[in-house]
């Protein structure tokens, strides 16, 4: 078991470092004929000889490559039918790099994956106790008999699964840390979890799945795959096999939102950190560009190693990021953590000849996966007794009737009295699960609790002091705090008239809370004592803050320090809520302010075009805001200005006294702890449609310049 | 079969260390039986490189030894885990033949 608890949903381990693979081509020639091979144009002719491959090596040698590891890859067709071609090649790999001291002549490994037919003859058995430190050996096993024969056969027909199962054990046997390679493809979806639970039984831990990223994808496939996964996740879950085993279809990566970092990579390393060389000594970006695996392109050849490489012709694959190659779906899309793709079937599908042109025939396969992990690290958080985790960023509300816990500044009114139906609520669970939202369920503050089912992403909020057998992962205080409750996340609902009160009340619930958040209530009537009395308290509560800044939050103080860019409450945009009735709303206070308000149901989803104004690029006097920690309540702003994109005066004084806070607090950070890594930043207006009224003025004063 | 007696754990420039100086002689080892018959030039040098790693290798142990104090059986392996960054002591029951690369 690793360090995190589990192993099912980590990913295998790699080499420490950075590491470039150099991929030879030994031969096009295969013992098998598999269905699924990407290799169309298999032929007996294409064998390396020895003399090209020395060539190839001292040529790679040569290059000034600035990964400190190296694999020395060996595919075919099937690399065993060349096994002592390569061994060849491998002892002079070794001497060569002795002989110059290159930095990889003890930071290299040796790598091929074959179908498993010759694992067990004494050349390929001579040859793995010769180089056994350095090699990392993958043998293809599909699974169960019926699913490693339907594509896995030899050229007469019969399947292949006998044989590689028992040179499987062998492998194994040896290499107990290795992992197998199983792909997916419509026909086979069916058998996924017998085929994984069977690798697992045949001793093998580490299963590296995937599904294809060819356009073979039929309606229905998606839903197929995830209850396949669903029920992988089920047999790890009972057997304990999460524990120990491995399988990539479950990763805690898989569906989170991409970040810059990630934006600006390439899942695939072709060309970049990968070159594959053939049996004539050229030189391609990875075999996927090589001829005999396109379809509807020509190859695409750097060089060779006679000539070199063009490195022009290097450019294009080392300038690959996301955005550049992505629709704007893609770029945009919520879920596209592990979203795959594969460089040389994209070019092969791309409209023109370019690699800049992600396919996407993968996607939905890509969401149901999505869907199977959210389940399974629910079902493991429920497992292990942890909290679920909050795997997508966007929220949503279950308000579960008229007194269901406030979780902001809104409040809950008489109008809207009714109770969430069961129906209802196992609904709201299914629509947040099928659009990747986490739930949140404001559970009643008296009664009976809803209860989440086992395998459902979402968290309870509850009002403190409430009786509920539901362990709350968030709790409310409403103006006091009768009993503090232990939660990651802490809601202080403040009226106008307690604000006095304020840093008495977060210093109680502090302690109990990573992430305290509080919500000013009656902002609009603040006078100016209760504006004095709120700056004196926010210097109160900007000490608190400060002695717990390294594991803290609270969110009117210290938000702002680590914010680069506006980051508001959401609501219409990541978040929406449930109402009882089962109609959507922008948050929980829309349906508390006017049931009338919908802005969809959960048969039609969210009407986009009634939300609209809820973005910031529809805010004008909001998106050149400083105050990026400010709610932007949207509520409010449409109580008070009657629009839903235009705040009130009194919104943006108060967050701009937090903002003022925050800049004092900044400063008072001492170097070498926090400071580096908050952006300075400063306040001037205290309202920031001054800005906009003085620009506005000012272009008035000359309007024939314009 | 073996019985593995946790002894402690290194720091990670200790392991780091060990590391490499492992794949040094690893390296050195899986040489040799790649060198044949037309390298003799490199033979004597490459037997001199591994004896070099073996004496770093048997320095680390000993530095770690006397630092931390551990005190171990007659006959008993070494074995350090890069991963968790701890050594162990394995004791050899039964004539069973133990491979520890990673120890000495």
């Amino acid at each position: 078991m690793d360090d995190q608890g589990y192993k099912l949903g980590t990913w295998l381990e790699g080499t420490e470092g950075s590491t470039f693979n150099i991929t030879f081509v030994l031969t096009q020639d295969c013992n098998l004929s598999c269905g699924y091979c990407y290799i169309s144009g298999k032929n007996t002719a294409g064998r390396m000889t020895f003399e090209t491959a020395k060539k190839a090596v001292d040529y790679c040698l040569g290059l000034n490559i600035p990964e400190e590891h190296v694999v020395w890859d060996f595919i075919g067709g099937e690399p065993l039918l060349e096994v002592e071609l390569m061994d060849q090649i491998c002892d002079y790999i070794k001497v060569q790099m002795y002989r110059l001291s290159h930095k990889w002549s003890d930071r290299y490994s040796f790598s091929f994956t074959t179908n498993g037919v010759l694992y067990d003859t004494p050349a390929v058995q001579r040859f793995i106790q010769k180089h056994y430190h350095h090699l990392g050996v993958t043998v293809t096993i599909d699974g169960t008999k019926e699913k490693h024969d339907m594509h896995r056969r030899f050229r007469d027909g019969t399947g292949s699964y006998d044989i590689v199962s028992k040179n499987a054990r062998l492998w194994i046997s040896q290499f107990p840390d290795a992992a197998t390679k199983v792909t997916f493809s419509s026909p086979d979806l069916p058998y996924l979890k017998d085929s994984i639970a069977h690798i697992w039984d045949m001793g093998i831990r580490n299963v590296a799945a995937n599904v294809v990223y060819e356009d073979v994808w039929h309606d229905g496939d998606d839903d197929i795959l995830e209850t396949q996964m669903r029920e992988l996740a089920d047999y790890a879950i009972e057997t304990g096999l999460w524990k120990t085993h491995v399988c990539l279809l479950f990763a805690d990566g898989v569906g989170k939102k991409l970040g810059r970092t990630e934006l600006n990579r390439n899942w695939c390393g072709g060309g970049a950190h990968m070159l594959a060389i053939d049996h004539l000594g050229k030189i391609y970006p990875c075999v996927r560009f090589m001829g005999y695996s396109l379809v509807n392109k020509k190859a695409v050849v750097l060089g060779d190693i006679f000539s070199g490489i063009d490195t022009d012709k290097l450019r294009p694959f080392q300038a690959l990021d996301v955005p550049s190659q992505s629709s704007q779906e893609c770029i945009e899309c919520d879920v596209s953590g592990h979203c795959a793709w594969c460089q040389g079937y994209n070019y092969d599908t791309a409209k023109t000849e370019t690699i800049y042109q992600r396919a996407t025939a993968i996607c939905k396969m890509h969401k149901a996966r999505v869907r199977a992990n959210d389940y399974y690290f629910a079902r493991l958080a429920n497992v292990r007794d942890q909290r679920i985790p909050a795997r997508h960023k966007k929220t949503l509300y279950l308000v579960t009737g008229g007194n269901a816990v406030p979780i902001c500044s809104y409040r809950t009114s008489a109008q809207a009295s009714g109770m969430m139906s069961a129906d209802t609520f196992s609904r709201g669970l299914e629509y947040a699960a099928r659009n990747f939202l986490h739930s949140v369920v404001l559970q009643p503050i008296a009664g009976q609790p809803y209860a989440l089912p086992p395998g459902a992403l979402g968290w309870h909020a509850i009002l403190a002091g409430t009786q509920s057998t539901i362990r709350p992962d968030i709790v409310v205080y409403d103006n006091r705090v009768p009993e503090a409750t232990e939660a990651p996340v802490s809601v202080l609902l403040l009226d106008r008239r307690n604000v006095s009160r304020l840093s008495d009340l977060t210093g109680e619930i502090l302690p109990v809370t990573n992430r305290l958040v509080v919500a000013l209530r009656d902002v609009h009537g603040f006078t100016e004592s209760d504006t004095a009395a709120y700056e004196t308290q926010l210097d109160l509560v900007s000490a608190q803050a400060q002695r717990c800044l390294h594991s803290k939050e609270i969110n009117i103080i210290t938000d702002r320090l680590w914010l680069s860019e506006m980051h508001n409450c959401g609501a219409g945009v990541t978040s929406f809520a449930l109402g009882p009735n089962g109609l959507l709303y922008i948050c929980p206070g829309f349906y508390y302010s006017d049931p009338d308000r919908a802005v969809g149901s959960l048969e039609t989803g969210v009407n986009q075009q009634l939300v609209e104004l809820c973005k910031l690029d529809r805010a004008p006097v909001c998106k050149g805001c400083a105050a990026y920690h400010c709610r932007r309540c949207v509520l409010d702003n449409l109580e008070h200005t009657g629009e839903l994109n235009i705040p009130a005066r009194s919104q943006c004084v108060t967050s701009h006294l937090e903002l003022k806070r925050s800049v004092s607090l900044r400063s008072e950070i001492p170097d070498g702890t926090w400071a580096e890594l908050c952006q300075p930043f400063g306040v001037t207006s205290l309202d920031p449609l001054d800005r906009i009224v003085a620009g506005y003025s000012s272009r008035q004063v000359n309007p024939q310049k314009e | 079969m073996l019985r593995t007696d946790l002894l402690g754990t290194i720091t990670q420039d200790e392991r780091d260390q060990i590391k490499r100086i492992y794949m040094r002689k690893m390296a050195l080892v899986e040489l040799v039986s790649s060198l044949g018959n037309t390298n003799n030039d490199l033979y004597e040098k490459v037997l001199a490189d591994l004896a070099q790693a073996a004496e770093s290798m048997e320095s680390w142990w000993d530095a770690v030894q006397s630092k931390y104090g551990w005190k171990v059986a007659p006959g008993a392996k070494w074995y350090a885990d890069f991963q968790k960054c701890q050594v162990s002591a394995l004791h050899e029951e039964q004539g069973r033949d133990v491979l520890v690369d990673e120890g000495r």
